[in-house]
């Protein structure tokens, strides 16, 4: 029988052949993109000025950087980050655990927990405008059927309202997957560890504060890279719920009406560089944060 | 291996589809491409092509596949009629467009994308296509011409005009449909003091393009025009249609605060439901107001004139679209074939029985007023004579800057959260910087 001598040429060679449509895709749809982004962020290129073009360097930036109107962007972004990732966390772990608890209805319970997450944001969206809308929305006719208001409530048109709702719209899609990735860290816990605590007169508090959620750790910080990127890049959700509203624009919103309906490509791909590094600094945090050491005295 | 290879040659493919072909169009483009291309004009011979071309356009103008088999039949060009959503199609134009490349060959041109686009160089100038008799024939083609370069030819004549619930003025006892703004303002308190609806005025307050659309519309029509000579903002003007809106919601109560989250499709599902007394539409809306299918209020409704003031009958303005080529499109002149048959009286009828789009040559619409087939067409017809434009140095470049910060003063003061002297200080200054630039 034919046998591969190790460290022949095929044997070197083969695993690279192997890798590089995957690495030539990656460059092509990931990489180019983003370093013809960083490009054209240093460029004039506003399409709708074609005579002014030219390498500017950090020109962009500088007039990103001191438009006042970024800066509410920034801020509503931030105040939906934080509700996103504080409510993502904690009702994913509370639905896991609820959902570890062995129950004839588990997988029914488990199906419609995760159904939300299969929507599409912008479904999603419109989904949820239908049930905040003033006059045709479901939780209008509801308080106005039970007396519990005399007119309509306003969901939409109240910046603070608006990023609120568009907060637990966007956790009605991230729960379910936070659920899932807690549920399968809870399952890998060994159980001898509790029963160990436990003859130790640990309860469940302490069970929780010191077992389940040191181990769940490696999770979280899964569950809150990705959050934080659902975070950042919010825009179908608000769209739907508001339009292009200058009052309730996220960073993504903004950086789309630079880039699509300004089609200033320079500034707009400005824009979506910074967007990439705010996206970047808090997961270099979460990753830190996941390979720190769990230690029992 | 074999499979290798073909991923290797796939990602290949896609990364040198990834690579800057060609230096972006300038200023003054395509006039040369144009040049090269024999002129084609309305009573060329019909000549067989064998060529294939995408269309791309919204739902509104969607024709029956049939009509389209007929002119592959008769031109030999095979059509790929592509419906998109009206406001994806700019972002379409643009993505192609920064690519080097055409999103179609056949491109939908919105009225409010003409001076964006004048700037960008990004459709073919079509002045060496049409001939005088078109250009006669088909007025609004004013609209798309940007430094004096046709960028597209309208294939859907739209413009606002009133429609009202004929049924509840009656009851309010009012026997003629009001003449200006004052009056229509009479006539909805005395709707609503009748009992008859809440709310008799809608108008789109969200931040969406009907708002600004909206917005324009009233101060034209109410006060006068929306800019200065100088190009500068009429602060008066705007200030008026400001503390008119504010007044309507908030002291009058006759339009729905609801309004300020409701785009222009809401409203008009208001006056369907027939909780609406009058809304500003386009031409369509009162064969929809008689569509059983979606409304409550068959045969309630009538056309009006878009309300006036003091000796100013009437004024509106068009939102024609029309279709144009892209300067990166390989099949330039079966595109403009499809666009010369797009607007032949045949698919001009077959879009007015289809989608109600009104025919956009004078002579066809004429002549479905003397036909009879345009329900209150001398209506229409008077209203037609009072079409303007609200830019009539041309829809600048900057419009969707423009009309972004419209809708945002528009829905602050509808909302309560900023002064009506505020919002017109917000335009003006915003109107400024864009001179500026």
């Amino acid at each position: 029988m034919f046998k591969q001598k190790p460290g022949s040429r095929k044997d070197t060679v083969l695993p690279y052949l192997l890798i590089l449509p995957m690495v030539l895709i990656i460059v092509g749809l990931v990489y180019y993109p983003v370093g013809r982004t960083i490009m054209t962020s240093f460029e004039a290129k506003d399409f709708t000025k074609p005579l002014q073009t030219g390498f500017v360097f950090l020109d962009n930036y500088k007039a990103l950087l001191t438009d006042s109107t970024i800066w509410h962007s920034v801020t509503n972004t931030l105040y939906v980050l934080v509700l996103i990732l504080v409510g993502t966390i904690t009702l994913g772990i509370f639905t896991s655990l609820v959902l570890f608890k062995d129950s004839p209805i588990k997988g029914f319970v488990l199906a419609i927990t995760i159904l939300p997450w299969a929507l599409p944001p912008i479904v999603n969206g419109l989904l949820w405008r239908g049930v905040f809308h003033p006059q045709f929305g479901i939780i209008n006719k509801l308080l106005l059927e039970l007396n519990i208001v005399e007119t309509g409530i306003q969901w939409l048109s109240k910046p603070f309202l608006v990023l609120t709702i568009a907060s637990l719209v966007v956790m009605w899609r991230t729960v379910p997957l936070a659920s899932m990735v807690f549920l399968s860290a809870l399952t890998a816990i060994p159980s001898d560890i509790y029963e160990s605590a436990q003859m130790d007169g640990c309860n469940s508090v302490s069970a929780f504060r010191y077992i389940t959620l040191p181990m769940l750790r490696p999770s979280i910080a899964i569950v809150l890279t990705l959050t934080s990127f659902v975070g950042v890049n919010l825009f179908d959700e608000i769209v739907s719920l508001t339009g292009f509203s200058g009052q309730t624009r996220t960073l993504l919103v903004e950086a789309y009406i630079r880039l699509f309906s300004f089609l200033n490509f320079g500034q707009g791909s400005a824009f979506v560089a910074l967007i990439m590094l705010a996206s970047a600094v808090p997961t270099y945090f979460y990753i830190r944060y996941l390979n720190a050491q769990v230690e029992y005295s | 291996m074999k499979k290798t290879l073909f991923i290797c040659v796939i990602a290949m493919l896609v990364l040198a589809a990834c690579t800057p072909k060609a230096p972006a169009p300038t200023a003054a483009p395509a006039t040369e491409a144009a040049a090269t291309e024999a002129p084609v004009t309305e009573t060329a011979a019909p000549q067989k092509m064998d060529a294939s071309i995408t269309v791309m356009v919204p739902p509104w103008a969607e024709i029956p596949s049939e009509l389209i088999d007929k002119f592959t039949k008769e031109t030999g060009i095979k059509v790929d009629m592509q419906i998109v959503g009206w406001d994806e199609i700019h972002n379409k134009i643009a993505i192609a467009a920064a690519g080097n490349t055409a999103a179609a060959d056949v491109v939908e041109v919105d009225w409010s994308w003409v001076g964006e686009f004048a700037s960008t160089g990004w459709f073919m100038p079509l002045n060496e296509f049409v001939t005088e008799d078109m250009k006669k024939d088909i007025p609004l083609i004013q609209t798309f011409t940007a430094g004096g370069n046709i960028l597209a030819i309208p294939y859907a004549n739209d413009f606002r005009i009133g429609t009202y619930n004929k049924a509840h003025f009656d009851a309010a006892g009012i026997k003629e449909p009001p003449k200006t703004w004052d009056e229509l303002v009479q006539a909805a308190q005395a709707i609503k003091k009748a009992g008859i609806v809440q709310y008799p005025l809608g108008f789109p307050l969200s931040a969406s393009e009907g708002a600004t659309t909206y917005f324009l519309l009233i101060t034209l029509s109410r006060s006068g025009p929306v800019f200065n000579e100088d190009g500068t903002l009429n602060k008066e003007n705007v200030l008026s249609t400001m503390q008119f809106i504010y007044d309507l919601i908030y002291n009058q109560k006759l339009v729905d605060p609801n309004c300020t989250v409701m785009i222009d499709r809401e409203i008009a599902a208001n006056m369907y439901a027939g909780n609406q007394s009058f809304i500003n539409g386009d031409p369509g809306m009162l064969t929809r107001t008689n569509d059983p299918e979606r409304s409550k209020v068959v045969g309630q409704t009538a056309r009006m004139l878009v309300p006036g003031h003091g000796d100013v009958r009437s004024a509106t303005f068009g939102l024609p679209e029309g279709i144009g080529i892209p300067v990166n499109s390989k099949n330039k002149e079966a595109a403009w074939k499809f666009i010369e048959w797009f607007v032949s009286p045949e698919a001009a009828l077959a879009q007015f029985e289809v989608n109600g789009s009104l025919p956009v040559r004078t002579s066809i619409f004429s002549e479905y007023v003397n036909e009879g087939k345009l329900e209150q067409g001398d209506v229409l017809l008077e209203q037609v004579g009072y079409v303007t434009s609200f830019a009539p140095a041309g829809i600048p470049a900057w419009y969707p800057k423009f009309s972004l910060v419209v809708q945002e003063a528009l829905n602050k003061v509808a909302t309560g959260t900023m002064s009506p002297e505020a919002a017109t200080d917000m335009i003006a200054s915003a109107v400024d910087s864009f001179l500026k630039e």
